[in-house]
């Protein structure tokens, strides 16, 4: 319950912010441009290309929402309230990934007409779509659970929103490391890569496995993020 | 008043102990990498184990009580039980992904059943009853090497009698000849008998697994084992120049424009 209480306390917050919006309407831009130049302009009803290129505008949109969960409270002073409340750390952890967590499927929701209009004029393979979108949006979680670990670290927004994008992108690429090594730390490597596993959602193959992964990936981030906290109560 | 030399080397070392123990963790670390990426540098990880481990010594005996602060501190205490639990965490996690990963089930939703094997490979590797071992050769840079390590993966996955290995036809020419091949493609081998194919679809692989288990080592006298065809829609569409404006307006316009004046008036609503 206290969980949600946060949560939509996290989310009118996101709404109350021109910063938000911001990054909400650059994020659409890129959007746009995106499906214009992979779809429209080829002439092909698919979003693969779209998925495919969006996937890395998140490593550097996403943190730039989460930067501010954790450390702009530390900072202002407010962290050490809410720590004083009669509240666990995992509560403050997990309602502000959920908070972003809407936030950024709202963002998500306008990107539906672009489908609507390959409808229209062509014939998009939907469950292929589908399984895209849930790709994108276990993706989300990931990148938004590196986010709040950052966020926990350090009180500086900033630091804390390019250090999201660096372990993302490390993560992000980690995968051609695995290729070039090989072996068993190649396979581990390789293993590890986001791409690797999101890059099956975008194809239209939907494996146990790779949902596994990215949940684990989230509940570890957000676990440690947690941990964190309790150390600096 | 610090005089004697030995007096000044030890304060001067002793200022340094923490940087000292971070320089030999790193060192360990380091060594930790190149052990499991490249295990024969055997010089180079005993040389980095051994000072890591010497710079930590080194500086616990500059700072003893450091050691003992460490034991004892509050913030540590709480840090070295955070480093527990999540490795207990994290180690459960890595269970989940293995068995998720041994027990893996796919959910195809792509319209030719791009992922799923056909009902005849399904017989032929069913119908398998002595090990394949398949050796592709492909460049890191080839495009058909993914392709043809994702078919041999679903191959192997369905029957564990086939194993494979995909070797650089460019560092290991002479691997690559003494199999008969003078660039890329696939050697099946099934006890004294061998075959091989250069495509790199399912048919060519179902194929060579027939051919090889059959004994049937002339190509011409083999025919490719007949797969149902599937054929994916057509995707393409043509658009006017003024369905593409519109289109243009919509997406990079319309959409974005909307969310901003939206934003703008609840922001200032609620400001």
């Amino acid at each position: 319950m206290k969980t949600l209480i946060i949560a939509r306390r996290e989310l009118s917050t996101f709404f109350l912010s021109p910063l938000a919006y911001i990054i909400g309407v650059a994020f659409l831009f890129i959007s746009g441009f995106i499906f214009f130049f992979t779809a429209i302009l080829n002439g092909i009803a698919s979003l693969a290309q779209f998925f495919n290129v969006i996937s890395t505008v998140l490593l550097f949109i996403l943190p730039l929402l989460t930067m501010r969960l954790l450390s702009n409270e530390a900072r202002s002073g407010t962290l050490e309230l809410l720590l004083t409340a009669p509240i666990r750390e995992s509560e403050v952890v997990i309602g502000k990934f959920l908070a972003t967590f809407l936030f950024f499927v709202i963002l998500l929701i306008p990107t539906f007409i672009y489908l609507v209009i390959l409808m229209y004029y062509g014939n998009p393979d939907l469950p292929v779509t589908f399984s895209s979108y849930l790709g994108i949006i276990l993706l989300g979680n990931v990148l938004i659970s590196f986010g709040i670990l950052t966020s926990a670290l350090f009180d500086n927004q900033f630091v804390a929103a390019l250090l999201a994008v660096m372990v993302s992108l490390l993560f992000w690429l980690v995968g051609g490391l695995g290729v070039v090594i090989g072996g068993i730390a190649g396979f581990i490597f390789t293993y590890l890569s986001i791409q690797e596993h999101y890059a099956d959602f975008v194809m239209g193959l939907i494996t146990t496995n790779n949902i596994v992964y990215f949940f684990s990936l989230t509940v570890g981030l957000l676990f440690i993020s947690t941990h964190i906290l309790r150390i600096r109560r | 008043m610090i005089n004697h030399p030995s007096q000044r080397f030890n304060l001067i070392f002793r200022s340094h102990a923490k940087l000292l123990a971070t320089i030999g963790f790193i060192v360990l670390m380091g060594s930790a990498i190149t052990f499991l990426m490249n295990p024969s540098q055997t010089f180079l990880i005993q040389i980095g184990t051994s000072v890591g481990i010497v710079l930590i010594l080194f500086a616990i005996i500059l700072r003893p009580n450091a050691l003992h602060l460490a034991r004892t501190g509050r913030q540590v205490r709480y840090a070295s039980n955070l480093t527990v639990v999540c490795v207990a965490f994290v180690t459960i996690l890595v269970i989940v992904n293995f068995f998720s990963f041994k027990h893996n089930l796919e959910f195809d939703l792509t319209e030719t059943g791009e992922f799923t094997l056909s009902e005849q490979t399904i017989t032929v590797l069913e119908s398998l009853s002595e090990p394949v071992q398949i050796v592709g050769f492909f460049g890191p840079d080839d495009r058909r090497r993914a392709k043809i390590k994702e078919y041999l993966e679903r191959y192997s996955h369905f029957n564990d009698l086939i194993t494979y290995e995909l070797h650089d036809p460019n560092t290991e020419a002479s691997l690559a000849q003494s199999y008969g091949l003078d660039n890329y493609g696939l050697v099946f081998l099934s006890g004294v008998y061998d075959y091989e194919v250069s495509e790199v679809d399912e048919q060519a692989i179902t194929t060579g697994l027939m051919c090889v288990t059959t004994h049937k080592h002339n190509q011409e006298s083999v025919e490719l084992v007949p797969l149902k065809t599937r054929y994916p829609s057509d995707r393409h569409f043509s658009l006017t120049l003024f369905q593409t404006s519109l289109i243009f307006l919509i997406t990079l316009i319309f959409i974005p424009l909307t969310v901003l004046i939206a934003g703008l008036r609840i922001w200032w609503m609620r400001r």
